[in-house]
């Protein structure tokens, strides 16, 4: 209804808007009591059946003795931020590998020296049978 | 708790969600299909079968698809055309419309407000079909221009022509009989 239908409505004498409108919401009719219990009714049939756990999948047992969604929730979250901090690791985080393992990694330059040195001592006959 | 979150603890199976969803909606569903109707046993057919399909479909509703109630009035509004063009679309013309009483002065004010209702529903039955569920939905269910495009499937600028036109029959149906019906 738009401001222009109540002006010409307002000229022509036409009927009340206000009252109209009053008539058309008083006219809401309610359902009967035995309609309402048939739809009820309707409802419980319709019900989806709960699934038994006992016949419920693995992967669903699994979970439910985990804790349900909101464990898994917690599970997922704590997977991401590991997974993370292996990628991107802070600065200030020891090296949490080789503390476990208790061992250092180290580059002997000595080791190099001898394995170059074996060439000399060959060529000079240190080495040779006679 | 909104229509759709109740559908979707009635489909894990509580009784409690269908008895409010019950409650709010069936009263929708009857009171649309009434007035399209105008016949209340067909009404009720039509509101069970409506809210019957709401049942079946709860399991696979999406949230965030559409509003419950929308998707329901869609529903009626879809089973009364069927009613209607089964029925062969017979609105009784104006002069089988049966003249409301003419209230006596010491009769009850709710005879009165019954015979205005009657000769309102009878004028609803006046209207071609897209108007009456126009009109009902946004004049008697309180229902947006927008909602109700959705339901009737076409557009705001549609529905406003539909709701419009549909006021103004009524108007002109319902004015001959404002001396006998004691109002506007």
């Amino acid at each position: 209804m738009t401001r222009k239908d109540l002006d010409v409505d307002a000229q022509t004498g036409d009927l009340d808007d206000d009252r109209f409108d009053a008539l058309l919401r008083a006219g809401n009719a309610s359902p009967p009591e035995a309609l309402m219990a048939r739809v009820m009714q309707d409802a419980v049939a319709e019900m989806p059946p709960v699934r038994p756990v006992a016949d419920a999948p693995l992967w669903w047992r699994l979970m439910r003795a985990l804790g349900g969604w909101p464990a898994m929730g917690g599970l997922t979250a704590a997977t991401c931020v590991g997974f993370w901090i292996g990628v991107a690791p802070p600065a200030a985080l020891p090296d949490a590998a080789l503390s476990l393992l208790g061992s250092e990694v180290a580059f002997d330059m000595e080791s190099a020296a001898e394995i170059g040195a074996f060439g000399w001592a060959f060529e000079e006959g240190m080495l040779s049978d006679g | 708790m909104d229509d759709a979150a109740l559908l979707a603890r009635y489909a894990v199976g509580d009784v409690r969600a269908a008895r409010v969803l019950t409650q709010r909606l069936t009263p929708k569903a009857f009171g649309h299909a009434f007035r399209v109707l105008g016949d209340s046993a067909e009404a009720e057919d039509v509101a069970q079968d409506a809210m019957l399909r709401l049942w079946k479909i709860a399991p696979q509703w999406e949230a965030g698809r559409a509003q419950v109630s929308t998707w329901l009035y869609r529903v009626v509004a879809n089973l009364c055309v069927d009613r209607l063009r089964r029925r062969g679309h017979h609105a009784p013309g104006l002069d089988q419309i049966a003249e409301p009483e003419d209230p006596s002065p010491d009769a009850p004010s709710q005879l009165q407000v019954r015979a205005q209702l009657d000769a309102l529903g009878a004028a609803l039955q006046q209207l071609p079909e897209r108007q009456r569920q126009a009109v009902v939905l946004r004049h008697i269910e309180g229902l947006t221009n927008p909602e109700i495009a959705e339901i009737l499937g076409t557009g705001v600028e549609a529905v406003e022509n539909l709701t419009a036109r549909g006021k103004r029959s009524l108007k002109a149906v319902l004015l001959p009989q404002q001396d006998a019906l004691g109002y506007m």
